[in-house]
């Protein structure tokens, strides 16, 4: 492994098992998942916003995804969060108030449920599943592609950058908060860029050689069955249930 | 007149910057050959090969495939009868398993969804990677990539198939599984043309060889006729074969290590009978 580098597994890695999750068609998975998480944005106490990411730590736990696949993945998005939760917390300057303290709380348990529920919901269905899904819940083609190419090109943007950290480490090359090494992450990001530009020119040749028209390719979808509606019907009510509690309409 | 996989004419293209990259290229390549497209790094190799599918536009002259002109009425045609292999398989595999990368052309081609599995499954067999069918393709060793990537475009069932330096940076058990296949798919009609710059793999292949340098084409012959001409070979910065050049001037033109290990071996026995020593 080489300098840095962390192994990452691709997203529908554990696609193939077996749970209720990972039976549940891919359209109305999708679009129960985005509703949920719609709605714990909506929210706006604590307490509700604890118990929503609750139900996305059960709905975790019970989609026999490993736990360490769905930790790995929320500590590579950690860092941002952080970074969140500490520029909320510190709107007001130092010390951090109160309100600030319980705001900058409930936006972070906020992202980390919608967080933990995206990735549990795509860890159970191919990523392939997920584009179709999206291109059925009527997306516009051009970004479903576009996010289509963007997962398969992270993993070479990765290992190119990887290349030449350990080029530059090679030539011993420490890099530090000083003006000469500014000057070359400067150099290696454009090079980086220059050399996307030219992969996504040579990619678009690939692909029109083999009679690509811009139109990507979407399957039929599932027939939907009655456990499918019943567990976005769940899904739903279970959000809608936390919003009315958080609103103070129910009890 | 005998219709032709290929038939090139007077091609010229310069590329947006100003540099020339080919000059009045002409060039026939006969159904069922194994062409060979030989020129050093920055000779208009690759830049030939473009012109082959169409991705490049004809500046001046003509390109035909089974002598259908290259142009935009022509394109689904060309592309489908005329498989395009790239050099960097990265740039070709894009689809999550290798499987979908497979899928991708056949479906392009309207194909209904049974002919597309029968199709990716007959590839998949041809390349032999049957076992890595849901694999994804950036886990894959570059040697398996590269068959993916000839899979890709064998699904679409060319008639031709062209290779931009397929050996490029692969091991010698991975290079030989290449040609292998390549074997196999012209034993089964198909006709190849290949640009590399690896001689000793064009002497021991092509049955045809075109020596391409600064843009302009140097000399088509058969591969022994003419990879053992030193003089054009150092014009197109290049060297003769291995076996050309251990085997000068004995008239003899062993196409494979075999044959010439055969032939030495034949010769020392000769000798032992004769004086006793072998040499």
């Amino acid at each position: 492994m080489g300098l840095g580098q962390v192994h990452l597994q691709a997203a529908d890695t554990y696609a193939s098992l077996d749970s209720w999750l990972h039976r549940w068609e891919p359209r109305l998975k999708l679009a129960a998942g985005l509703a949920f998480v719609v709605g714990v944005a909506l929210l706006e106490s604590l307490l509700p916003a604890v118990a929503a990411l609750g139900v996305a730590v059960l709905v975790a736990l019970s989609s026999r995804l490993p736990q360490r696949f769905i930790l790995e993945r929320l500590l590579w998005l950690a860092p941002f969060l952080a970074l969140m939760t500490v520029t909320l917390a510190l709107g007001n300057g130092w010390p951090p108030s109160a309100a600030g303290l319980v705001f900058a709380g409930l936006v972070s348990l906020k992202a980390l449920t919608a967080l933990t529920v995206m990735i549990t919901l795509l860890g159970t269905q191919t990523l392939q599943a997920s584009l179709n899904a999206l291109a059925h819940l009527r997306l516009p083609s051009l970004p479903v592609l576009a996010l289509f190419l963007a997962y398969r090109y992270i993993f070479l943007f990765r290992d190119e950058l990887h290349a030449t950290q350990r080029s530059l480490t090679a030539r011993a090359f420490r890099p530090g908060l000083n003006r000469h090494s500014l000057r070359v992450f400067g150099e290696l990001m454009g090079t980086l860029l220059l050399n996307v530009l030219d992969r996504s020119e040579r990619v678009h040749r690939a692909m029109t050689a083999r009679g690509f028209n811009g139109q990507p390719h979407v399957e039929e979808p599932r027939v939907v069955n009655t456990p499918d509606v019943c567990k976005s019907l769940a899904s739903v009510a279970t959000i809608a249930v936390l919003i009315l509690l958080d609103r103070g309409i129910l009890f | 007149m005998k219709l032709k996989a290929l038939e090139i004419e007077n091609l010229d293209y310069t590329y947006p910057d100003g540099t020339p990259a080919l000059r009045g290229i002409s060039l026939e390549v006969p159904l069922k050959a194994r062409m060979v497209v030989l020129g050093a790094n920055g000779s208009g190799k690759s830049t030939l090969l473009l012109h082959l599918n169409g991705l490049l536009v004809t500046q001046r002259g003509s390109v035909r495939v089974f002598g259908r002109p290259v142009g935009k009425r022509n394109l689904a045609e060309v592309r489908r009868r005329g498989g395009m292999v790239f050099q960097n398989p990265d740039d070709q595999l894009f689809s999550t398993s290798v499987t979908e990368d497979v899928a991708f052309g056949p479906r392009n081609l309207g194909l209904d969804p049974g002919e597309v599995a029968r199709r990716v499954a007959r590839a998949l067999e041809l390349t032999g990677i049957q076992e890595l069918a849901h694999r994804p393709p950036h886990h894959l060793s570059l040697g398996q990539k590269k068959r993916a990537a000839i899979a890709g475009v064998l699904a679409m069932e060319p008639e031709l198939l062209v290779l931009d330096e397929p050996t490029a940076s692969l091991d010698p058990a991975a290079v030989r599984r290449l040609m292998a296949i390549l074997e196999l798919l012209h034993a089964r009609g198909r006709t190849i043309i290949m640009a590399t710059h690896d001689v000793d793999l064009a002497y021991a292949w092509a049955d045809r060889v075109a020596v391409l340098s600064e843009g302009r084409l140097l000399a088509v012959a058969g591969a022994t006729e003419l990879l053992r001409d030193e003089e054009l070979m150092h014009r197109a910065s290049l060297e003769p074969p291995v076996l050309l050049r251990v085997f000068r001037n004995t008239g003899f033109f062993p196409r494979h290590p075999d044959e010439a290990a055969e032939w030495v071996q034949r010769i020392i026995a000769e000798n032992k009978r004769r004086n006793g020593t072998g040499f």
